[in-house]
């Protein structure tokens, strides 16, 4: 493992990963989620953006304006920095600027490279030629290098290079197509799901790669389209099809054999998902609900019974809830050892007494927007904790921490080369802000 | 070539699937995986789809590893896991909090067996805190992550992710969590306890909107929010199917407006203006994609290097020639169903890839065999604990 540098590193390298350095090029969600995990399970990240064109979480041009909730901080004055996209999804990182066209920015890249664990990135699969930066071209500066590269279809096949982001790669990986109501059309997710799945999956894969150069000295090229990874996760609908010829239908809120299996809506306009998964819970449900009678109905008699009068049973469950406050049902059906729970936005989230029993959420000071709360980390060790300690990076805010501490560049270097828009924090000059 | 995990003998005691997805993952990658069921099985053998009364859902999430029965009830049973465990690196379950406790294998007693070891639990809410005793699936974890407010359209309820995906997130997280303390211990001879609660690896992914609505000044309803901008990424309706066109710059909009056969809409400031100009522009754009094949438009609106999607079914997927290109289906032989051509890589690793070992185990398969290479076990004693009812 490469020396931990100079820049202040507190607690958040404590976890597992704790020694290793990545030095990314990633940007959006499914990339930099992919390499926030690895700084939020310990490892030293570098995240490096273009100096010239914006990472479009941080809303893809200097002129972004500050979001409305944040205008009567007067710390918040430039949108790039006070992004919520890019904002939640770079914990723990440091932000290095380059100018990778010009060929001062590409040179220090390829100091840096040596001094790394894994390289990263996520874009269309012929840029990092287009730089040099191919993983052959790697090999040459790093023999060992590890190199994850995160693209919407892969490193070969007829739509290799064909642009993708969450929003169709969810339709290309089949999971739209199982997204949605039953009477309905398919649906993308809320938002761009496909890229932290694509993220975890490169997180792991990296970690792979760290354990097998660890044992071997050898070092290794990660292919990861985010369409597989992506068709990993509808492995059920995908060997229906293969072993049944039969293609699933969307299903709502609909389970494929458990009934009552549904969101329903609560008197207080709230709404309460409740799933009954066996003949006790059946039972139970019956019992909390006050509604003895269904449990000799012979229309719910099993629970095959129950699912072929689902719609019934719906209307006769949402009889029920309309009457009751979502809160009052949580806590009879929970109580009664269901499962069950209101459905939260995020003011909900923010409170759930289990994340904040567990710390999972957590409050960071940011120069820009001030102390607001994060999601953490969300795996526990027991004896490596990781920690969300860093909040995001101001663009290139460790620009100069980084060069002078890992590559020993003077100040007059250092000054030289913002100068001529290769490095350096904030807009660049000639920029407008 | 040697696989990552060549090395690494995991013990499997989860059940359905988040669990059993982190650990095939782990034997994909070449550990030794143990499934141990209890002596009724793992009741993931009864999801669909069910071929001849075997799973294929089971079959795909259990491959690469072999299976026992062991009953954790019986004192001798217990004995045996923690005498199974002092051969293992990892071990993998889905318990509800302090069940393995009460039986003796707990992480504490795990420890002591086989100092270094890795214990991994996923389960709803984690191990600790006042839900951890609650009962949760992946509709319950839609609900309490956000994500379920934020799917799905205005008016209508909220959304759960299709099929498995809280579990499958939750069971990415686990394998992230535990190759991470595999390769801690590697270096420091420590294991550890790793907690995942399926609820926070799906809060995880709601960060951008949890932070969001901090920095924002109404917290507008998820799903009413999401309709004005979608009236052509939806996806909506193509001649064939549905299609999807995201288009994030304003030269994507106009070669895609042009393509379309809308060249009076390929202007920049209908670009910037999109979403407040929905209801004159949806009508018009839609109808121009409803004309079109989505491969025919696909291809040709990739050729302007502008993003798009088609929304492919399952049938789709097995038919694609980019899929088919990769090679991402695998044929393995399973028992009783054959020949299947399952998902296979969730990534392709140059030195160390992915690869099916073998298919799933038939129920206690692998009893004997494991009873006899692990504990030396000889077939009279392995008669006598069956017939008492500690192995199956």
């Amino acid at each position: 493992m490469t020396d931990a540098a100079g820049y202040p590193k507190p607690e958040a390298h404590r976890g597992p990963l704790k020694g290793v350095r990545a030095i990314v090029l990633t940007q959006a969600w499914a990339g930099t989620f992919c390499t926030e995990l690895l700084g939020l399970l310990g490892a030293e990240v570098i995240q490096v953006e273009a100096r010239q064109r914006l990472d479009s979480w941080r809303g893809g041009n200097f002129k972004a304006q500050v979001p409305g909730g944040l205008r009567d901080r007067p710390t918040a004055v430039h949108g790039y920095n006070t992004n919520a996209l890019y904002n939640s999804v770079n914990l723990n990182k440091y932000c290095l600027t380059l100018n990778l066209s010009d060929p001062r920015g590409l040179d220090i890249f390829k100091r840096l490279v040596p001094l790394s664990d894994v390289i990263a990135e996520n874009f269309s699969p012929r840029v990092m030629g287009n730089f040099g930066l191919d993983y052959a071209s790697l090999t040459k500066i790093k023999p060992d290098a590890i190199l994850i590269s995160l693209s919407a279809y892969g490193g070969s096949g007829p739509y290799t290079n064909v642009p993708g982001i969450g929003g169709t790669i969810e339709p290309m990986s089949g999971m739209s197509s199982l997204l949605g109501y039953e009477d309905g059309p398919p649906m993308n997710s809320g938002q761009m799901y496909p890229d932290p799945v694509a993220g975890y999956f490169g997180a792991a894969a990296a970690v792979l790669a760290l354990r097998h150069r660890a044992r071997t000295g050898e070092g290794q090229f990660i292919d990861l389209s985010m369409q597989e990874a992506n068709m990993t996760f509808i492995g059920d609908a995908l060997m229906e099809f293969a072993l049944k010829g039969s293609v699933r239908p969307r299903m709502g809120n609909h389970h494929l054999t458990q009934a009552p299996h549904n969101i329903y809506r609560c008197a207080d306009g709230q709404w309460i998902a409740i799933a009954v998964r066996s003949e006790a819970e059946w039972e139970r449900f019956c019992d909390a609900s006050g509604h003895a009678g269904w449990g000799s109905d012979e229309r719910y008699l099993d629970n095959g019974a129950r699912k072929r009068n689902e719609a019934a049973l719906d209307v006769d469950v949402e009889a029920w809830t309309s009457t009751q406050t979502a809160d009052d049902l949580e806590a009879k059906l929970t109580a009664a050892g269901l499962a069950a729970g209101k459905v939260l936005g995020v003011g909900g989230v923010r409170t759930n007494p289990q994340l904040r029993d567990r710390d999972f959420i957590v409050e960071l000071d940011h120069p820009e927007t001030g102390r607001l709360e994060y999601v953490g980390v969300p795996v526990r060790f027991s004896e490596t904790p990781g920690a969300a300690t860093l909040p995001p990076p101001l663009h290139g805010q460790h620009s100069w921490e980084v060069l002078s501490t890992l590559l020993e560049m003077t100040r007059d270097e250092y000054d030289a080369l913002e100068a001529d828009g290769i490095t350096g924090a904030g807009a660049p000059p000639g920029y407008e802000e | 070539m040697t696989a990552v995990l060549s090395d690494i003998r995991v013990l499997d005691l989860s059940i359905d699937v988040a669990g059993p997805f982190c650990a095939r993952l782990l034997g994909d990658f070449g550990a030794d995986v143990i499934k141990v069921e209890p002596l009724d099985g793992d009741p993931g053998r009864n999801l669909e789809p069910v071929v001849e009364g075997v799973s294929g859902f089971f079959s795909y999430l259990n491959s690469d590893k072999r299976s026992i029965a062991v009953n954790l009830d019986s004192t001798q049973g217990q004995a045996l896991m923690r005498g199974l465990a002092r051969q293992a690196d990892i071990v993998v379950e889905s318990f509800t909090p302090g069940y393995l406790d009460e039986r003796r294998a707990g992480y504490d007693l795990l420890e002591a067996a086989r100092p270094g070891i890795i214990l991994t639990s996923i389960t709803p809410f984690g191990q600790t805190g006042p839900w951890r005793h609650r009962p949760g699936n992946d509709l319950t974890a839609y609900a309490l992550s956000g994500w379920a407010d934020m799917n799905g359209q205005a008016g209508k309820p909220p959304l759960k992710g299709s099929g498995s995906q809280a579990s499958f997130v939750g069971g990415i997280a686990g394998f992230l969590g535990t190759v991470s303390a595999l390769f801690y211990r590697d270096q420091h001879d420590v294991g550890q306890h790793v907690d995942v609660s399926i609820l926070e690896a799906l809060t995880e992914i709601y960060g951008p909107r949890f932070l969001g609505a901090q920095h924002a000044d109404a917290n507008a309803e998820a799903r009413a929010t999401r309709d004005r901008q979608d009236f052509i990424s939806g996806p909506v309706p193509c001649k064939d199917g549905y299609f999807a066109l995201t288009l994030s710059r304003a030269h994507f909009w106009r070669d895609a407006m042009n393509e379309l056969g809308l060249p009076e809409l390929a202007r920049d400031d209908i670009f910037w203006n999109r979403v407040s100009m929905r209801d004159e522009l949806a009508g018009k754009v839609q109808g121009a994609i409803a004309q079109r094949d989505k491969y025919e438009l696909f291809e040709r609106i990739s050729m302007l290097r502008a993003v798009s999607g088609m929304v492919l079914s399952t049938e789709e997927l097995y038919a694609n020639p980019h899929i088919q290109e990769r090679g991402f289906f695998v044929e393995v032989e399973q028992p009783v169903l054959g020949r299947v051509a399952m998902p296979g890589a969730p990534f392709k690793m140059s030195a160390t890839p992915f690869e099916y070992q073998r298919p799933a185990p038939r129920f206690a398969q692998h009893t004997d065999e494991v009873l006899r290479e692990l504990l030396g076990l000889g077939p009279d004693s392995i008669a006598e604990l069956r017939a008492a009812g500690d192995v199956g």
